[in-house]
C-alpha cells in the first residue's frame, strides 16, 4: 500500500466495526487505497508527524468514541490545522443519543453517520458514503 | 414931540442898564466920606426891612388858611418890595449910574403904591366891620358866660357820656368818629384821642361788614332810608387787638350846628351769648344723659328678662300673701299658663293643694326668717312627678323689710336619671373589667409607654411584682427578639390611634419567655389624641412552641426533600450516561453478530443446512428485537427528560397524515375501515402527541390485524371537563381485569408470537400525556376490541398559535 496515495482514512477502534466497514468498502472496491488506524492517537500521529505532509486522504471516516484521543478531538485537530482544514470528514457513530451531534457540525463536520444495527443497513450507509465521497463527491484541491 | 419921545422911549429901553450917561453918584456934587456911606447904609438897611417884610408876609399867608383880603396882602407885599429895591439902586449908583432902571423901578414902585391905596379905600369898610379885638374880648367874655350858664346841662350830657354803661360812640356823615366815650375805650381798646376823625369802619366793624356799613351810611344820606336805624341789633364787633365780640347794638341819627351826627349805643354782649349757649349745651348734655339712661335701663331690663326668660331653671317671685308678681317663661310653658294668667294668683290656683302647701310653707320660712333657703321640692308635671333644686330668698324694700320671695328652681330628675345610666355603666364596665381580668393578660400604660396599670395575670406570666413593674415601660420584658421595625411600627400605629395586633415574644422576671398575642387600644381624649394604652394579651406560649416544632419539621423536610432531589437528579444523570453507553457499547455488539451472522449466511450458506439456516435466522431476528427493545427503551427514558413545548396542534391534520404515513392507501395488507371524525385543535408538545397518536393508531392497526374487515374510529369527546380523544379498534381487545397494566414499561397482554412488540409503546404514551397534565385510559373486551382514550388540559402557551 503506498503511503502517498490514499483514499480514505478510517479511524475505528472496534475490530469488528473496522472489518465490516472495510468488508463493505472492498466489496464496492472502494478500499484500494485505505489506511485503517485503531485509535485518535495513532491518527494524530499518521497526519501530522514530522510536520507530516504526505498527501491528504480524500476522506476521513472517524469513529467518535475512541479511547486515548476521541474522535471530536480529533476532529478539532484536524479542522484547526492549515492543511487539513478543508479535508472531508464523517463522523461514525453507534448511538442515536449522542449528544454531540451538534458539538461535530460546530468544528466542521462534513456527515454524521449512526451506524444501523441492522447489517443490510449498515451495509448500505457504508456503501453510499463510499460511493459519494470518493466517486460523487470533488474534493478540494 | 411925541416923535421924540418916541426915540426916547426906545433909547431908555435900549440903554436901560447902560450908566455911561452919568458919572457916578461919588463924583457927582460933593460927597463926603461919611456922607456918601451914611446914604449908602442907610439904603441897603432899608432895602434889607423891605426884602424881609414881604418874605414874612408871605410865609403868613401861607400858614394861615382862613386870612381874608389875600390880595391885600399881596399888593402889600409887592408895594414895600418895590419899595426897597428903589433903596438898592439909590445905593448902588453910587457906582453904577442906572437911573433909566431906578426911573423904571420908581415908576413901578408908585403904581404899586397907588394900586395899594385904590384897595385899601375899597376894602376899608369892610375892615371896619370886622370886630376888633377888643370887641373880640368882650364877645368872647360873654360866650363863656352863656357857656358858664349852660354848663350844668352840658356836664349832665358830659357826665352821662362819661359813665354811660353802654359805649357811645358819634360819627359824622362822613362816617368818621367824632366822639368816643371811656366805655367805649375800654370795650374796644381804642384810646378816645386815637380814634378822632378817623372811619368807624376801620376801628370795629370786622372786615366782612364793612362794605354793607359804608353802603348802608351812604343811602341813608342819599335817600334818608336805613333798615338799622332806631333798631336795636345784634352782631359782631373788633375790638384793637382783633378779637370779635357779640354786640347789641342801636343807632340814632340826630342834628349838631346843622351837621348830621349818628350816635351809636354798643353794649358788649358775649357774656350774656355764653350763658345762653352753655345753659343750651347743658340742656342738651342732659337729655343725652337721660336718654341714655333710659336705654340703659331698658337694656338692662331687657337682659335681665332675656335671662331670666332663657333661664334652663324656673325663676318665679310671690309677694308675701303667695301671689305671682313674675315668672318665666319656662314657667308658662311646663305649667301651661300665660304670664298674664299667672300673675296675681297663688300656687293654689297652678298646682294641687298638696305641692301648692309645700310650696308655700317654704316660701313662709323663706320670708319668716328673712333668708336664703335651698332645698328639693317635688313638683308634679305633665310627664309625672320631677324633682327640683329650689333656690329661694326674699326681696327687700327700701326699709329692708321683706315684701317677696325670689326663687330659682332647677329640674334635677334628668341629671338624677344620668346619674342613674351612669352608675350602671360603671357597674358594667366594672364587670367587663373583672371578666378581661379573669380571662387576659392586662396592662395600662400612658402616653409614654410607662405602666399605670398590670393585672393579675400580667403579674403571673411575667412573673414580675405589680410594684416591679408599675412606673417602668415594656422594655422591663422586652425579649429582644423583635426586629426594632416591628416595634417602631408598633408605636407609630397606635400614637396614630390605631389599634395594633402582633404576637410578641417577652421575657419573664426569671429569664424564660412567653408569647403572648396582643392587641394594643389607644384610649383618646376628645382631641383624638392618645392619652393611655390599654394592651390585652393571651398567652400562646404553648401554640407558639408546637408552631416553632411544626416549622422546625418543615425544615427538616424540605431538608431532606431537597436533598432527595439532589440524589434523583444525580440519579438522573447517571440514567442519562447509562442510557449513552447503553445505547453505543450494546448497539456495537449487536451490531458485530447481526453483521457477522450475515457474514456467515453470504459467505459460508451454501454449506449450511436448512436446520443451519434457520438457526442463523433466529440469531439475526434476536438480535434485531434486542436492537428494537434497546431504540424502544431509550426513546421512552428520552421522553422523560425531554421540556414540552405547548404549540396549538391541528389534531385532525396530524391524524390524517399519520394514517397516510402508516397505512398507505393500496399498500395496506388488510382492508381497514377509517372512522375519523373531526378533530379540534389542542395543546402540546407537537412532536410528542405525534408520538401518542403514532404509538395508538400503530397498536390499533395491529391488534386489529386479523379482523376481516378492520374497523378503526378516531374521534374526541368530553369527558371530566377535559378535552379528550380516543382510538377504536375492533380487534382482539384485552380483559379488562388488566388494564392497570396495559401502560407499564414492558408489560405485554399478548405473547410476542401473538404481536409483536416491545411493551414500550403505550408507556410512553402514558408518560407523554401525563407530563401534558392529562390522562390515558383504555377499556376493552377480549375479541371485541379496545378504546384507547386520552384527555389534553387547556394548555398554556409557549408561543403563538401556528
Amino acid at each position: 500500500m503506498k503511503q502517498d496515495l490514499i483514499d480514505i482514512l478510517l479511524v475505528e477502534d472496534n475490530p469488528l466495526d473496522a472489518e465490516l466497514t472495510l468488508r463493505e468498502l472492498k466489496k464496492h472496491h472502494l478500499a484500494n487505497h485505505l489506511v485503517h488506524l485503531n485509535d485518535g492517537e495513532e491518527a494524530l500521529e499518521f497526519l501530522f508527524a514530522n510536520g507530516a505532509t504526505r498527501s491528504l486522504p480524500k476522506l476521513i471516516l472517524l469513529d467518535i468514541q475512541m479511547p486515548k484521543v476521541s474522535g471530536i478531538e480529533l476532529l478539532q485537530h484536524i479542522r484547526s490545522h492549515e492543511l487539513t482544514r478543508t479535508t472531508p470528514v464523517v463522523i461514525l457513530t453507534s448511538s442515536k443519543e449522542d449528544p454531540d451531534v451538534r458539538r461535530c457540525y460546530d468544528l466542521g463536520v462534513n456527515s454524521y453517520i449512526v451506524k444501523p444495527v441492522n447489517f443490510e443497513r449498515f451495509s448500505e450507509a457504508i456503501r453510499t458514503l463510499g460511493m459519494y465521497w470518493l466517486l460523487i463527491n470533488h474534493p478540494p484541491t | 414931540m411925541f416923535h421924540l419921545m418916541g426915540r426916547d422911549i426906545s433909547d431908555f429901553i435900549r440903554k436901560l442898564f447902560d450908566t455911561s450917561d452919568w458919572p457916578p453918584r461919588w463924583h457927582c456934587g460933593k460927597w463926603t466920606e461919611f456922607h456918601g456911606w451914611l446914604y449908602i447904609i442907610s439904603d441897603l438897611l432899608i432895602w434889607s426891612a423891605y426884602f424881609s417884610i414881604p418874605l414874612i408876609i408871605i410865609r403868613y399867608i401861607s400858614r394861615r388858611q382862613d386870612i381874608r383880603f389875600i390880595r391885600l396882602y399881596f399888593l402889600f407885599a409887592a408895594f414895600i418890595l418895590a419899595c426897597g429895591s428903589t433903596h438898592l439902586l439909590d445905593a448902588v449908583a453910587f457906582w453904577q449910574p442906572a437911573y433909566r432902571l431906578s426911573a423904571l423901578v420908581l415908576l413901578i414902585t408908585g403904581i404899586l403904591s397907588w394900586v395899594t391905596v385904590f384897595y385899601l379905600v375899597k376894602y376899608l369898610p369892610m375892615a371896619f366891620a370886622l370886630k376888633s379885638s377888643g370887641e373880640l374880648e368882650t364877645e368872647i367874655e360873654q360866650r363863656k358866660k352863656a357857656e358858664w350858664l349852660s354848663r350844668d346841662s352840658e356836664r349832665q350830657v358830659q357826665d352821662l357820656f362819661d359813665a354811660a354803661p353802654d359805649a357811645v360812640i358819634v360819627i359824622n356823615e362822613e362816617g368818621h368818629v367824632v366822639k368816643w366815650n371811656p366805655k367805649a375805650e375800654s370795650l374796644f381798646g381804642w384810646p378816645a384821642k386815637e380814634t378822632m376823625d378817623r372811619p368807624l369802619s376801620d376801628l370795629i366793624i370786622p372786615q366782612r361788614y364793612r362794605a354793607s356799613h359804608n353802603r348802608g351810611l351812604a343811602r341813608y344820606l342819599s335817600t334818608g332810608q336805613s333798615d338799622i336805624l332806631g333798631k336795636n341789633l345784634e352782631m359782631q364787633a373788633c375790638t384793637k387787638e382783633g378779637t370779635e365780640i357779640d354786640v347789641a347794638l342801636s343807632i340814632s341819627p340826630t342834628v349838631t350846628n346843622g351837621r348830621r351826627l349818628f350816635i351809636g349805643f354798643i353794649r358788649d354782649i358775649t357774656w350774656q351769648r355764653r350763658s345762653q349757649e352753655e345753659i343750651r349745651h347743658l340742656n342738651a348734655d342732659l337729655e343725652r344723659r337721660v336718654a341714655e339712661r333710659t336705654r340703659e335701663l331698658y337694656e338692662s331690663q331687657q337682659l335681665v328678662q332675656a335671662i331670666v326668660d332663657n333661664s334652663a331653671a324656673v325663676i318665679y317671685a310671690k309677694d308675701l300673701r303667695g301671689q305671682y308678681l313674675l315668672v318665666n317663661q319656662l314657667y308658662c310653658e311646663l305649667f301651661h299658663h300665660s304670664k298674664e294668667e299667672v300673675l296675681g294668683k297663688t300656687d293654689y290656683d297652678i298646682f294641687n293643694r298638696e305641692a301648692a302647701d309645700a310650696f308655700r310653707d317654704m316660701d313662709l320660712r323663706v320670708a319668716a326668717g328673712n333668708q336664703t333657703l335651698r332645698e328639693a321640692e317635688k313638683v308634679p308635671q305633665d310627664d309625672g312627678t320631677h324633682t327640683y333644686i329650689s333656690v329661694k330668698s326674699t326681696l327687700k324694700d327700701a326699709r329692708g323689710l321683706p315684701y317677696a320671695v325670689i326663687g330659682i328652681s332647677t329640674d334635677i330628675t334628668e341629671t338624677k336619671a344620668v346619674e342613674e345610666t351612669l352608675r350602671k355603666s360603671l357597674q358594667e364596665v366594672s364587670d367587663y373589667k373583672f371578666a378581661l381580668d379573669e380571662s387576659a393578660i392586662v396592662a395600662i400604660t400612658d402616653q409614654k409607654g410607662i405602666i399605670t396599670h398590670v393585672n393579675d395575670n400580667f403579674c403571673k406570666i411575667s412573673k414580675y411584682d405589680r410594684e416591679d413593674l408599675i412606673g417602668q415601660d415594656h422594655r422591663i420584658i422586652n425579649s429582644g427578639f423583635h426586629p426594632k421595625t416591628m416595634i417602631r411600627d408598633l408605636w407609630v400605629t397606635i400614637a396614630h390611634g390605631k389599634i395594633w395586633r402582633g404576637e410578641l415574644k417577652n421575657k419573664a422576671k426569671d429569664g424564660s419567655y412567653y408569647w403572648v398575642d396582643t392587641t394594643i387600644v389607644p384610649f383618646l381624649n376628645e382631641s383624638g389624641k392618645p392619652y393611655q394604652y390599654v394592651a390585652i394579651r393571651a398567652d400562646i406560649t404553648h401554640r407558639k412552641k408546637v408552631e416553632e416544632e411544626f416549622h422546625k419539621l418543615n425544615e427538616e423536610l424540605e431538608d431532606r426533600v431537597n436533598l432527595r432531589t439532589v440524589q434523583l437528579e444525580s440519579a438522573r444523570k447517571e440514567m442519562e450516561a447509562f442510557a449513552y453507553s447503553v445505547s453505543h457499547d450494546l448497539r456495537a455488539p449487536l451490531r458485530g453478530v447481526l453483521g457477522f451472522t450475515s457474514m456467515l449466511e453470504d459467505d459460508y450458506g451454501s454449506q449450511l443446512d436448512s436446520e443451519g439456516q434457520r438457526i442463523t435466522s433466529i440469531i439475526k431476528n434476536s438480535t434485531l428485537k434486542m436492537g428494537q427493545l434497546i431504540d424502544d427503551l431509550l426513546a421512552f427514558s428520552r421522553t422523560g427528560k425531554q421540556e414540552i413545548v405547548v404549540r396549538t396542534v391541528d389534531m385532525g391534520k396530524m391524524v390524517r397524515e399519520i394514517i397516510d404515513e402508516l397505512a398507505p392507501v393500496g399498500s395496506d395488507p388488510h382492508r381497514i375501515e377509517w372512522t375519523v371524525h373531526s378533530l379540534p385543535a389542542a395543546h402540546g408538545d407537537i412532536h410528542m402527541i405525534r408520538q401518542v397518536w403514532v404509538n395508538l393508531i400503530s397498536n390499533a392497526i395491529k391488534y386489529s390485524g386479523r379482523q376481516e374487515p378492520a374497523r378503526i374510529e378516531i374521534g374526541h369527546f368530553t369527558h371530566e371537563g377535559q378535552l379528550s380523544f380516543f382510538v377504536r379498534d375492533n380487534g382482539v381487545g384485552f380483559n379488562n381485569k388488566y388494564k392497570d397494566k396495559l401502560f407499564r414499561v414492558f408489560q405485554r397482554l399478548h405473547k410476542a408470537e401473538e404481536f409483536e412488540g416491545t411493551g414500550v409503546g403505550l408507556a410512553l404514551v402514558e408518560k407523554i400525556v401525563s407530563k401534558h397534565g392529562g390522562r390515558v385510559w383504555a377499556d376493552g373486551e377480549p375479541g371485541n376490541g379496545a378504546r384507547f382514550c386520552f384527555s389534553l388540559p387547556e394548555g398554556r402557551y409557549d408561543d403563538e398559535y401556528i
